[in-house]
C-alpha cells in the first residue's frame, strides 16, 4: 500500500520532483568537488611549497666559516674543503628512505677569480642536470631548485656559457651576449654571458658557470663545496621541537616516530648520514615560512569546505522546504481519509530519501569530476579519484534531504487537516 | 498605506517571516564571511607571514663612477633610513659587524639590539636564550661546533689593533641554516669607527612591490642604502598566495551561486504560501501592479533587515575566523556589505518578483476556492 502511494506520488508532478533532485545534485556536486579538493590540497599545496626552493644545505663537516656579509668578503677564506659530487646522487637512490621527498639538488663549487682586472666570486652549479634515479628520469639543478632566480636573457645550456649576477654585471659592465675572460690562479677560461641573474642574495655579486667548468678551473674534478637540497617536508611540531632541544630526551618510540616523519630536521639528519663527511643544516627561514604557509593554508581550506557545506545545506533545505510547503493540502487529504500522522511522515520522508539519494548518486558522478577540474585549474596537476568521496555522496544526499524536509513535514502533519483543506 | 500593509503582513505571518529572515540572514552572514576572508586573503597571508621576521636586508649602496670602474661603497645615513622606513610602516633593526679572532680564526661579531633582533629572526631555533646583557652572546651552531663552545661557557675574542680581548658568556646556541650560523651576536655597543660593516634587517609590510617602493624612497631620500629583498622567501610566498587567491575566488563564486539559489527558494516559498492572501487583495480591487509592488517592497524590507543583521554577524565571525586561521585581524571592507546586500536584498526582491508572477498567473477565483 505504502509503496504504491509512494510510487504514485513520485510519478506525479515530475517537474517538481526533478527540481528537488537537481537542487540536491547541484549543491552536493559543489560540496563533493570542494571535498575532493580538500583531500588533495594538503599534498598539492605541499608540492607548491617547492617554489620556496632549497630548505636544506649540505656542506663538508670541516668546512671553514666564511666571514662575509651582503656579498662583501671581510676576511680571507681558509683552505677550501669539498664533498664528492657522486655522493649527492645517493639522495635519489632507491636505498634512501626519503628519495621521493627530495625534489631537487643543486651542488655548488666556489672559487675566487679575476675578470677585467677585478676580483670576482665564481660559483659552479648544475643548471639542468639529468640524474639517474633508478625509477624515473630526473633533471635537477639551479633551474629547478632556485625557482626565485630571475634571469634576464637566457639560461646557459652549454659548458662555455654563464650567468652574471646583477651586481657583478653592473660592476664589470657586462650584458647578455658579452664574452668574459676569467682567471683562477694560472687557469684561464672564456665564457659567454647568456643572462643577468637577480637572486636577492650573494649570488648577485657572482659569476655563475657550469659546475664542471669551475671544477676544472680549481683542479677539483668531481668535487663540490656545498649542495642546496629542496625537500618535501612536514612542519615541525612538539616532537620535532623536543628532539631539537635535546635528542636524548626522546623515548625509543618517539625517536622512531621522529625519524620516520619528514620533519626538516629528520630529513637533514638522514641526508647527513647518507653523505660521508657532510653536515646537513635546515635553512630555517625557509622551512619556518613553509610550515606557516602550510598550516595557514590547511586551516583556510577546511574553513572554505565547512562554510560551503553550510551554505549548500541551507540552500537545499530552502528548496526542499518550499517543495513540502506546497504539498500541505495533499498531506491533509491523506490524514482526512484515515492515514495516521506516522504514515504520512514515513511516506514523505521515504519520498525525500529517494529524491535525496538520486541527487546524491548524480552528484557522486559529477562532484569528483568537478573536483579534478578544480585541482587542475588551481594547481595545474591531475588529482586522483577518491572512492570515499564517491561512496559518501548518496548518504550525504539522504542526510541533506531529510535535514531539509523533516521540519516542514513535521509542521505540516501537525496542522489541522480541516483548516489546511479549507485553504487557510 | 503600503508601509502599513507590509508591517501588518510581516507581523501576521510571523512564523514565515521569521523563517525567511533567518534564511536570508544566514545567507547574508555567510556571504559576508566569504567576502571578508577571500577579498584580501593574499594580504592577510602576507601580513601573517611577517611574524616570521625580516623580508629584506639593507646595506650601504655601491656607487659606480663609470662602466667597468671599481665600485665605491656609499656612506649610509641610518637616521634617514629609519625615518623613511617608519614612514612606510617597516620595522628595521640595525646590525654592526666587526671581525675578531676566535681561536686563531677570523669570526664575525655582530652587535644588535636584543629585542629587535628577536623580532627579525624569530625562525632561529634557539637552545638556551638570546643574549641580553653586555657580557652575553648568542652563537650560531656551526661556529659553536667548530670552536667547541657550549652554553654557559665563555669565549674570548680579540680585535685587531685593540689593547685587550673581549669576553662573552654564551647564553644560547641557535640553528638558522644560513650565514648567521657562523657568527656571534652580542648587545655590547660598538665604539664609533670600530664597526667594519653596518647593515639592517627590515620587515616591510606587503611583498616585493612594497620593498621596491621603500627602496625607491631610500634612493630618492639619498639615504646611501640599498634594500635587497629576500627573494627566495618572497617568491615562495607569492606563488602560494596566487594559488590561494584562485582557490578562494572559485569557492566564493560557488557559495554566492548556492546562496542565491537558497534565498530564491526561501522567498518563493513565502510568496507561494500566501497565494490566497494575494488573490484576496485582487478580489477586493487591488491592481496587479499594486500587488507586485507590495510583494517586491515586502521582499526588499526583509532583505534589508537580513543584510544588516547578516553583515554584523558575518563581520564578527570573520574576525574570529581570520584571527584563528591567520593570527591577524581582518581589515573591514565595503565589499562584504555589498555582497550581503546583493545576496539578501537584490536576490530576495528578484525572487519575490518571480513569485508574484507565478502567483498572479493563477486565477483569483481558483485560488480563493483553495484549489
Amino acid at each position: 500500500m505504502l509503496s504504491r502511494i509512494l510510487l504514485d506520488s513520485l510519478t506525479r508532478r515530475l517537474s517538481r520532483k526533478a527540481l528537488s533532485v537537481v537542487a540536491v545534485w547541484i549543491g552536493l556536486t559543489l560540496v563533493l568537488a570542494l571535498l575532493s579538493l580538500s583531500v588533495d590540497v594538503g599534498d598539492k599545496m605541499n608540492l607548491e611549497l617547492r617554489s620556496f626552493g632549497a630548505n636544506i644545505t649540505v656542506e663538508p663537516l670541516a668546512s671553514a666559516i666564511p666571514v662575509d656579509v651582503g656579498g662583501h668578503r671581510l676576511a680571507a677564506e681558509a683552505v677550501p674543503s669539498y664533498l664528492d659530487e657522486a655522493e649527492l646522487l645517493k639522495l635519489k637512490a632507491i636505498t634512501f628512505f626519503w628519495r621521493n621527498n627530495i625534489l631537487g639538488v643543486a651542488p655548488r663549487i666556489r672559487a675566487a677569480g679575476q675578470a677585467k682586472g677585478q676580483d670576482v666570486d665564481l660559483v659552479g652549479v648544475w643548471f639542468d642536470q639529468p640524474v639517474a634515479t633508478g625509477s624515473e628520469p630526473l633533471v635537477t639543478g639551479a633551474r629547478q631548485v632556485y625557482t626565485h632566480w630571475a634571469v634576464q636573457g637566457a639560461w646557459p645550456t652549454r659548458a662555455e656559457e654563464c650567468l652574471v649576477g646583477s651586481a657583478a654585471a653592473r660592476r664589470l659592465a657586462l650584458a647578455p651576449g658579452d664574452t668574459l675572460a676569467l682567471a683562477v690562479g694560472r687557469e684561464q677560461l672564456t665564457l659567454k654571458v647568456t643572462g643577468i641573474l637577480t637572486s636577492g642574495d650573494k649570488d648577485d655579486g657572482s659569476i655563475i658557470a657550469p659546475l664542471s667548468a669551475v671544477q676544472g678551473l680549481v683542479h677539483a674534478p668531481g668535487k663540490v663545496s656545498s649542495a642546496d637540497v629542496s625537500a618535501l617536508t612536514t612542519p615541525d611540531n612538539k616532537l620535532a621541537e623536543k628532539y631539537r632541544q635535546d635528542p636524548k630526551a626522546l623515548t625509543p618510540d618517539e625517536y622512531d616516530r621522529w625519524y620516520c616523519t619528514p620533519y626538516p630536521g629528520a630529513v637533514a639528519k638522514q641526508v647527513q648520514e647518507l653523505i660521508p663527511g657532510s653536515a646537513a643544516r635546515v635553512v630555517r627561514r625557509v622551512s619556518e615560512t613553509q610550515g606557516m604557509v602550510f598550516s595557514r593554508t590547511k586551516g583556510l581550506i577546511v574553513l572554505l569546505a565547512a562554510l560551503t557545506f553550510v551554505v549548500c545545506s541551507l540552500s537545499v533545505t530552502g528548496i526542499l522546504t518550499a517543495a513540502v510547503l506546497e504539498r500541505r493540502p495533499e498531506m491533509a487529504l491523506l490524514q482526512a481519509i484515515g492515514a495516521r500522522r506516522a504514515d504520512v511522515l514515513v511516506l514523505f520522508l521515504a519520498e525525500m530519501a529517494i529524491l535525496g539519494i538520486a541527487g546524491g548518486v548524480l552528484a557522486a558522478l559529477t562532484g569528483p569530476l568537478l573536483g579534478r577540474w578544480l585541482v587542475s585549474l588551481v594547481f595545474g596537476s591531475t588529482a586522483e579519484l577518491h572512492l570515499a568521496v564517491v561512496l559518501v555522496a548518496p548518504f550525504l544526499g539522504l542526510g541533506l534531504a531529510w535535514a531539509g524536509g523533516l521540519w516542514p513535514v513535521w509542521q505540516a502533519v501537525n496542522q489541522d487537516a480541516a483548516q489546511v483543506l479549507h485553504g487557510n | 498605506m503600503l508601509a502599513h500593509m507590509i508591517r501588518h503582513s510581516l507581523v501576521k505571518s510571523a512564523r514565515v517571516t521569521a523563517w525567511s529572515l533567518a534564511t536570508l540572514t544566514a545567507s547574508a552572514a555567510l556571504a559576508t564571511i566569504f567576502f571578508a576572508v577571500s577579498i584580501d586573503v593574499g594580504e592577510t597571508m602576507t601580513r601573517s607571514l611577517r611574524s616570521l621576521g625580516a623580508n629584506a636586508v639593507a646595506h650601504a649602496g655601491q656607487r659606480h663612477d663609470g662602466p667597468g670602474a671599481p665600485a665605491t661603497t656609499t656612506t649610509a645615513d641610518w637616521e634617514r633610513v629609519r625615518e623613511l622606513a617608519k614612514a612606510r610602516r617597516a620595522d628595521l633593526v640595525e646590525l654592526q659587524l666587526r671581525v675578531a679572532m676566535l681561536q686563531g680564526a677570523p669570526t664575525a661579531i655582530v652587535t644588535a639590539d636584543s629585542a629587535g633582533l628577536a623580532r627579525m629572526t624569530p625562525y632561529w631555533a634557539m637552545n638556551g636564550v638570546r643574549a641580553v646583557a653586555e657580557d652575553e652572546c648568542a652563537m650560531g651552531r656551526k661556529l659553536a661546533q667548530a670552536t667547541g663552545a657550549s652554553i654557559g661557557k665563555s669565549v674570548e675574542v680579540h680585535f685587531e689593533g685593540a689593547a685587550r680581548s673581549e669576553r662573552y658568556r654564551v647564553t644560547g646556541i641557535f640553528d638558522s641554516g644560513d650565514e648567521d650560523e657562523g657568527r656571534i651576536f652580542v648587545t655590547r655597543a660598538v665604539r664609533p669607527g670600530d664597526a667594519r660593516f653596518s647593515y639592517a634587517l627590515v620587515s616591510v609590510p606587503g611583498g616585493e612591490p612594497d620593498i621596491d617602493a621603500l627602496n625607491a624612497s631610500l634612493a630618492a631620500g639619498a639615504a646611501g642604502v640599498e634594500l635587497t629583498p629576500l627573494r627566495q622567501v618572497l617568491h615562495g610566498e607569492q606563488a602560494v598566495v596566487g594559488k590561494i587567491n584562485l582557490l578562494t575566488g572559485i569557492t566564493l563564486l560557488a557559495v554566492l551561486l548556492l546562496s542565491s539559489v537558497g534565498v530564491t527558494a526561501a522567498v518563493l516559498s513565502r510568496v507561494i504560501e500566501r497565494r490566497k492572501e494575494l488573490a484576496l487583495l485582487q478580489a477586493i480591487g487591488a491592481r496587479r501592479r499594486s500587488v507586485v509592488a507590495f510583494l517586491l517592497s515586502e521582499g526588499a524590507s526583509v532583505g534589508i533587515a537580513a543584510a544588516l543583521v547578516g553583515y554584523a554577524v558575518g563581520t564578527g565571525l570573520s574576525q574570529v575566523i581570520v584571527r584563528q586561521v591567520f593570527g591577524v585581524s581582518v581589515t573591514p571592507h565595503v565589499a562584504p556589505f555589498l555582497a550581503a546586500t546583493v545576496v539578501s536584498v537584490v536576490i530576495a526582491t528578484l525572487a519575490a518578483g518571480i513569485g508574484a508572477r507565478r502567483a498572479l498567473r493563477m486565477g483569483t477565483a481558483v485560488l480563493l476556492k483553495g484549489e
